[in-house]
């Protein structure tokens, strides 16, 4: 039975040959999305958030700026010397609004979506806007607990936590689901960069626990940017995180940064670094066939009756005849040549 | 297949059909193409990862379709307003640049229509400019030498129909880029999302009214505090100097 088994798997020795070799351009080709995560520091984030989800953010203390006139937050109408100083802006204080909720609706598909532009200043305060390029969007709304019904504050706002503000909420906590990017590209024309952080790159694994298992981490260096988007899926599987701003201090003089947690699955994270036209940070070669979901139980699988059947060859010959006709071909075969027979 | 003599034959005809087809191209490029401007000294460009772009707010000024590195090496085309013109080329990645001074040719009076081509031969980076696709090239054109500042700018275009003019703008940390044209119209700029922004991040298009100069109100804002605006006085078509 053994034996039969073995031949079988002699016989089939090319075909195995040829799977392996298929295998392995697949797993080089293949364009399988891996999970990642990323934890990185930074004083800039761009965001496209999600059409299909609505967007809440509990803005506690805030400056509300809108390029139209609010009528429920009429006597909380501020002067504007210092803040959204333009005339195209009206600015209300929510300072002592019990609450407040801004809420980002949820669009439907192939129109504008709303993007958010944040800031961790260099007084300490945390600034955001909110706009969206469709006219006919529907806007964003203001509820607050006393609220009858939730306010239309517009398409275009934004949001100001002064240090002050920050200091006393301590925590700022923003939720998204959507894309965009960590950092800003270095230049000379502003000062606002990625401060530190680091991708990790994840496979799906039964054997790990959490189903998954580390693949390989890049450590973000300052004035890095990074791309949040998982490339042609990107409207399919938008990348999920949040933003935390945390002014408890941390050490002295160090001023409060802006942290940006997030998770999604792409082909590649996209990491442009200064001096070079940025890098695609994905799984190498081995990782891929070794790693990939699909193919690795596969791989082994062959590589193990390959290695299995060279052993029963090499072992069938040394069997052949006698053990003590065995053991003189096995001396002939490693002893030393004498030097006439040279 | 066709034997030596039926060979020669088929040889010969390819021939005349190219002979006849460069000779029509010849013609018909004689009759429509503009005048050619003249490049004054050296021409000058720098190739380095993260180049020393000027400090002007507005990077470039041109038709969307003059905004790539197969446009540059065509020609640029603009209108003839002066004696000299400053072309400067930035890519938006900002390893590429180049400004040189262009000497205009002599004009007849009269001429309706008055355009000159700005000859890139000069270049040594034609495949780096190749690479660069619609957008990934910022271009402006002023009156003038390149030493002299000016609010005029000269539209530079390619070919085909001006519907809108393109503004590259390099926003300095502005998170908010709009337009005012002159009857007070105002319009949001757009900004690339994609790839690197080192030379310039907003695109403003100014739809074009007909008339030969625009007037456009380049404005920023940063978080709703107003930064300086840019003033400029786009320049459509040509006039005899």
């Amino acid at each position: 039975m053994w034996n039969v088994f073995l031949l079988s798997l002699r016989t089939l020795q090319p075909l195995l040959v040829l799977a392996m070799l298929a295998m392995v351009f697949w797993a080089v080709l293949s364009r399988q999305p891996w999970p990642f995560s990323i934890d990185a520091e930074t004083e800039h984030l761009s965001l496209s958030l999600a059409r299909g989800v609505e967007t809440n953010w509990r803005i506690d203390g805030a400056v509300l700026c809108s390029r139209t006139s609010i009528d429920s937050l009429k006597d909380r109408s501020i002067d504007k010397s210092k803040i959204c100083a333009s005339s195209r802006w009206n600015a209300y204080s929510l300072s002592g609004l019990a609450e407040p909720v801004m809420v980002v609706p949820s669009l439907p598909d192939k129109t504008p979506a709303y993007s958010a532009s944040i800031d961790m200043s260099t007084d300490g305060s945390l600034l955001m806007q909110l706009r969206t390029d469709d006219p006919a969007g529907p806007p964003i709304s203001l509820s607050w607990a006393d609220a009858e019904a939730p306010s239309t504050i517009g398409q275009d706002v934004i949001l100001e936590f002064s240090a002050t503000t920050l200091e006393s909420a301590r925590r700022v906590l923003l939720p998204f689901v959507g894309s965009g990017s960590i950092g800003k590209d270095v230049s000379w024309k502003d000062s606002a960069i990625l401060r530190s952080g680091r991708v990790s790159l994840y496979t799906h694994s039964d054997d790990a626990a959490g189903g998954r298992a580390l693949v390989d981490t890049a450590e973000l260096m300052p004035g890095d940017r990074v791309d949040l988007s998982s490339g042609r899926q990107s409207d399919d599987v938008p990348i999920k995180g949040f933003i935390h701003v945390d002014v408890t201090p941390r050490a002295e003089d160090s001023p409060p940064i802006m942290r940006v947690v997030a998770f999604g699955e792409s082909e590649s994270v996209h990491i442009v670094r200064f001096g070079d036209q940025g890098y695609d940070f994905a799984p190498g070669i081995m990782a891929r066939l070794s790693r990939h979901d699909a193919i690795s139980t596969w791989a082994v699988l062959i590589l193990s009756l390959l290695g299995l059947m060279a052993v029963y060859r090499e072992g069938s010959e040394i069997g052949e005849g006698t053990l003590r006709e065995s053991v003189q071909r096995f001396r002939e075969r490693f002893r030393k040549p004498k030097p006439d027979e040279e | 297949m066709f034997g030596r003599n039926g060979f020669e034959r088929v040889l010969g005809f390819s021939l005349l059909s190219v002979l006849m087809a460069e000779a029509y191209a010849s013609n018909a490029q004689s009759a429509e193409s503009p005048l050619r401007a003249t490049l004054s000294g050296a021409f000058h460009e720098t190739v380095q990862e993260e180049v020393g772009v000027s400090g002007s707010v507005v990077v470039g000024v041109a038709t969307a379709n003059a905004l790539s590195g197969a446009a540059a090496l065509a020609g640029f085309v603009v209108p003839v307003s002066s004696s000299q013109v400053c072309l400067t080329v930035v890519s938006r990645d900002g390893v590429y640049s180049s400004r040189n001074t262009y000497l205009m040719p002599p004009l007849e009076k009269g001429g309706a229509e008055l355009w000159a081509v700005l000859p890139f031969e000069g270049t040594q980076r034609r495949e780096l400019i190749n690479s660069y696709v619609e957008g990934d090239l910022a271009v402006r054109a002023t009156p003038g030498n390149c030493s002299s500042q000016k609010s005029d700018y000269l539209v530079v275009r390619r070919d085909g129909q001006v519907d809108s003019v393109s503004i590259l703008v390099n926003a300095f940390g502005a998170n908010d880029v709009f337009f005012r044209t002159e009857e007070g119209k105002e319009e949001n700029c757009q900004e690339f999302t994609e790839g690197r922004r080192t030379s310039y991040d907003f695109v403003c298009r100014v739809p074009v009214t007909g008339a030969s100069h625009q007037q456009v109100a380049i404005e920023r804002e940063r978080y709703g505090r107003s930064l300086t605006t840019a003033h400029l006085n786009l320049v459509l078509s040509g006039a005899d100097k």
